[in-house]
């Protein structure tokens, strides 16, 4: 095929009762791409990335990770694809490596070894000190470094994020892309819901902006300046 | 991954939660306490037997003594006509009499259940049952309303609260604190995952049961000779794995009913309490209704009119006991009847009017016993409870037993000095060695399985039900929101 995006959204709607969530949503995100999401709460792009996990299924439409149907084979399509929610919640009376252990041996199927677990830990930006420490104490920050780990661990190359840096201060926050930026060289196709207009300009390759479930713009953030951007989110917010 | 890796990891997680902890503190300390309860009764009914049959011992030895001088004719001493080892009636009535001993069964410390109530001696007697062999009247209010604290108790009571506090939240939980949907971001089944982790929690709650019974067997002291014992052991087990088993059915159920941990807390101890509480307290109700106690009182009023009313028509009653038995007779050699058949002979008339009253109060009691076990269907708990009792020796299906068996020892026994008193012989040294001894036949291991299947078939259908039906929605309730 001469183009297959890694991640690809077709016609993905879903309702809930009257309220339309998602309206034959279409993107697609290749190898090596951050995308996105733009819109205000409860513009469907959460919405859009359940649809990916499993989490919700669409009524009508397909979310297709590496071209298979997740509804047709959720547990196939999770094996490649790693989900950091706006908070990563972990087991915290389980040290960070502990938990990276479970998830990457629930995610491979075997065991990893500590010294393994302990390098995409200490990828991912902790200390070692900090590898061994109960997560129950850990920063908001610190449990996205968690996250970014578990998804090195299981070798994923389709990442989810669900406004991984709101609540984050500006250092976490750029340190979190800068780990987005050595995923992305590395091959992963990156769909990102996000608030931060800035962040969406500097790490992202495109954005959509999202209404009513729907698409309402989509452009590639090298044709558009950090103002233009914003100018265009208020506009499409306004009408 | 392997289901025994995610049990491993289950347990990690709850190794570290103080819930566990408390929780294995409590229903351990509680176990220890109600199996050193349980052995304290057990060691009390042990002494008062050993008691009674020493003393037994030493009063049979002087008898027989007394007799064996009397035979050989020594007339040194005067022997009251109501202590003369030689007459029949006499120790027929009790003189120097056995005692009828009901023994504390193997597993008797585990539960005491209702012993404490239920005579577990009598002293054998030619008089009429009823006037000797009382089975409810000593009764401990309270304790007939909640029992006494024994093992038996904690694992009806206890164990399913623990299974319970262990995996109520198990999925709701997860979702609540956020985790459920990092696991369900892995290509993994959530069936799997979320049953991996109930049963973590609910095998830890057995592993705990099963630890409290072996360690209050090796403490209490419960000596494990016999392969019987084994057994009933084995069979304890079974049944605390099986009423297990439904409680981790109904919390299964419930996880998968997608409600908020706090909702499935609520829910699964309603369930508790109308399992545990309500249900069986309903059935005793209804059978209290349906079958109503005979009333013993009126029993006893009307055993005293029909020996007065025997007594005030003596000759007839004399006149139809020896139309009953002609060998008297034909050997009597005229003069004064002898007392002793006289009061046979009352007794006898008695006994004929009570005969139908005594059947049917017994009747009453047995159709009162059936019910309540019939409705034993209602309630696991009720199941469950009838089982551990009967397995450690305190269920009412050992007394009845106890009583049959009495019942064939007192015809016997009456057979014996009854037969001697009318053909006016008196008791030999050899006789008095012939006196018919008690023994308790315990009920085979096989018998007790037959009683205990349909119960524990009952519960474990209910259980794989349960269980098949949290299964179905637990994928439902796996959506991580």
């Amino acid at each position: 095929m001469a183009y297959s995006p890694l991640l690809e959204a077709r016609g993905l709607t879903k309702r809930y009762g009257d309220t339309v969530a998602l309206d034959a949503l279409d993107l697609g995100v290749n190898s090596g791409e951050v995308y996105c999401l733009l819109g205000a709460n409860g513009a469907g792009k959460s919405t859009a990335i359940n649809c990916f996990l499993d989490f919700v299924r669409p009524d009508t439409g397909s979310a297709l990770i590496g071209g298979s149907v997740v509804a047709d084979d959720p547990i196939g399509t999770k094996q490649r694809l790693a989900y950091i929610p706006e908070t990563v919640m972990l087991y915290g009376n389980l040290s960070a490596v502990e938990n990276l252990e479970y998830f990457a041996t629930l995610a491979t199927g075997t065991r990893p070894a500590r010294p393994d677990l302990l390098k995409h830990l200490i990828t991912a930006g902790l200390t070692e000190v900090q590898a061994d420490q109960r997560v129950g104490g850990f920063s908001k920050g610190m449990r996205q470094k968690v996250g970014i780990a578990i998804a090195l661990a299981k070798g994923a190359d389709v990442l989810l994020l669900d406004e991984p840096t709101s609540g984050l201060d500006p250092k976490a926050s750029n340190e979190f892309h800068g780990l987005l930026g050595m995923l992305r060289a590395h091959g992963a196709a990156v769909l990102m819901a996000t608030h931060d207009l800035f962040r969406a300009k500097e790490s992202g390759t495109r954005v959509g902006i999202m209404k009513r479930g729907r698409k309402v713009a989509e452009l590639r953030t090298d044709e558009i300046g950090h103002a233009d951007l914003e100018q265009l989110y208020l506009q499409h917010m306004h009408d | 991954m392997s289901f025994l890796t995610m049990l491993r990891f289950e347990w990690r997680v709850l190794r570290r939660e103080r819930l566990l902890w408390v929780a294995v503190v409590f229903f351990g300390a509680l176990g220890l306490y109600a199996a050193s309860s349980g052995a304290r009764f057990t060691a009390q009914q042990r002494l008062t037997i050993a008691e009674l049959e020493q003393a037994h011992a030493q009063r049979r030895d002087s008898l027989g003594q007394l007799l064996g001088r009397l035979h050989a004719g020594d007339t040194s001493r005067r022997v009251s006509a109501f202590a003369d080892p030689r007459s029949p009636a006499v120790v027929g009535r009790g003189l120097g009499a056995p005692y009828t001993i009901l023994p504390p069964a193997a597993l008797a410390p585990l539960a005491i259940g209702q012993r404490d109530v239920q005579p577990f001696w009598a002293q054998a007697s030619t008089r009429t049952k009823q006037t000797f062999f009382v089975n409810d009247e000593i009764e401990n209010p309270a304790v007939l309303v909640s029992g006494r604290l024994d093992l038996a108790f904690v694992i009806l009571v206890v164990y399913p609260l623990i299974i319970l506090a262990l995996t109520f939240d198990a999925v709701a939980g997860e979702r609540e604190r956020g985790t459920l949907a990092i696991v369900l971001a892995q290509p993994v089944d959530p069936r799997r995952v979320l049953g991996a982790k109930l049963a973590a929690r609910a095998l830890l709650a057995l592993a705990l049961a099963l630890g409290l019974t072996f360690v209050a067997v090796l403490l209490t002291g419960v000596s494990l000779g016999d392969p019987d014992t084994w057994l009933r052991l084995a069979l304890w087990c079974a049944v605390i794995v099986v009423y297990g088993a439904f409680w981790f059915g109904i919390s299964m159920a419930v996880n998968a009913a997608r409600m908020s941990a706090a909702a499935s807390a609520v829910s699964l101890l309603a369930a508790w309490l109308g399992v545990v509480v309500v249900l069986p307290a309903v059935a005793a109700a209804v059978v209290t209704v349906t079958h109503p106690s005979p009333s013993r009182i009126a029993l006893t009023t009307r055993l005293r009119e029909a020996t007065d009313a025997a007594s005030a028509k003596r000759e007839d009653a004399m006149a139809s006991f020896l139309l009953d038995h002609p060998a008297y007779i034909a050997d009597a050699s005229g003069g004064a009847p002898d007392p002793n058949v006289v009061s046979m002979a009352l007794q006898d008339a008695a006994e004929r009017v009570m005969a139908p009253e005594y059947a049917a109060f017994d009747a009453a009691l047995d159709a009162q016993r059936d019910a309540a076990a019939s409705f034993r269907f209602l309630s696991p708990a009720l199941v469950t409870q009838a089982a551990l009792l009967d397995l450690a020796g305190a269920g009412e299906a050992r007394f009845r037993a106890y009583e049959r068996q009495f019942d064939t020892y007192h015809a016997e026994w009456r057979d014996f000095f009854f037969s001697r008193t009318l053909s006016r012989r008196s008791l030999s040294p050899t006789d008095w060695d012939a006196i018919p001894m008690f023994r308790f036949a315990e009920e085979s291991a096989s018998a007790l399985w037959r009683r205990l299947a349909p119960g524990l078939g009952m519960t474990l259908l209910l259980a794989m039900a349960l269980a098949a039906l949290g299964r179905r929605g637990l994928t439902a309730a796996a959506q991580a929101r």
